[in-house]
């Protein structure tokens, strides 16, 4: 049972990865129409991603960060270019 | 003018050229270590670090990864290297008793249609940035790089330089452990909320 447990997970989270082929993808399917805790299971999976996902902020790097990065690299002089 | 020719000239010692590159991924390095470490001074200093290193070994880069990913893999090092030394509540880390093989599929709440689950609640991005800190750091680096950065699971097991199978598997193990702590805590909430 552990095991079979164990692979319906990794076909989840592997479609989560779209990392399935089409067979594969066949199965999950098959699964999550027949058994509601792995539904229930894809679906919490999926929303705690999600919810990573929107609580991840990226900041700009800050400017005085990015003048002791160049400072240190010896590259002053060309901090500009692109 | 290609990336390709940047990082020729920047071999050859072209200042501007490196500075380009400098420029072009300097801001993702500083989020990928700010979001290992979690804190803004040491992700400055594997900034440093990194950029440090790409100029010292660029003449060794054979271009078999992609830059992008070369660049990762230093930064990566460096910042796994630096939570390994800080040895924060090692004995503390939850996910070290978490056992993937436990994992029953019996009576699941679904909490995900939840409408009042959001990340706009401090108490909710506080218990996920919880529940990410206490991650070891092998399934921590897979899921940023993965399911926080976005990259495919072949860049990111030429980043971490471990096998594209083991990259699924860290992933997997790290989603169960993360949804195992979210659902703990938002299952509690509803039961709060409902009873």
């Amino acid at each position: 049972m552990a095991k079979k447990n164990q692979d319906q997970l990794k076909l989840i989270s592997e479609h989560l990865c779209d990392d399935l082929d089409a067979d594969a993808c066949k199965e999950l399917i098959d699964v999550l129409k027949t058994s509601k805790d792995c539904r229930v299971y894809f679906d919490t999976v999926k929303k705690t991603v999600v919810l990573c996902r929107e609580n991840d902020c990226p900041e700009d790097l800050p400017e005085d960060i990015n003048q002791r990065l160049f400072e240190t690299l010896g590259l002053e002089k060309y901090k500009n270019a692109h | 003018m290609e990336e390709s020719e940047i990082i020729e000239k920047a071999k050859q010692g072209d200042q501007q050229a490196m500075s380009i590159l400098v420029n072009r991924y300097s801001k993702r390095v500083y989020n990928l270590a700010l979001r290992i470490l979690r804190n803004r001074e040491e992700a400055e200093d594997i900034l440093q670090e990194t950029f440090l290193t790409v100029v010292a070994k660029l003449h060794m880069f054979d271009g078999r990864s992609s830059f992008f990913t070369w660049v990762y893999r230093i930064a990566t090092n460096s910042a796994l290297m630096l939570l390994r030394k800080k040895k924060i509540r090692r004995a503390n880390f939850k996910s070290n008793d978490f056992d993937p093989e436990q994992v029953e599929l019996n009576n699941l709440v679904d909490w995900s249609q939840d409408p009042t689950i959001d990340v706009s609640n401090k108490e909710t991005r506080d218990k996920i940035n919880e529940a990410i800190e206490t991650l070891k750091d092998k399934y921590k680096a897979v899921f940023i790089l993965r399911d926080i950065e976005g990259l495919s699971t072949r860049e990111a097991s030429e980043v971490l330089n471990i096998t594209e199978e083991n990259v699924k598997i860290r992933l997997l193990r790290a989603r169960q452990f993360l949804r195992k702590e979210l659902s703990d805590y938002f299952e509690e909430r509803l039961v709060g909320t409902n009873g």
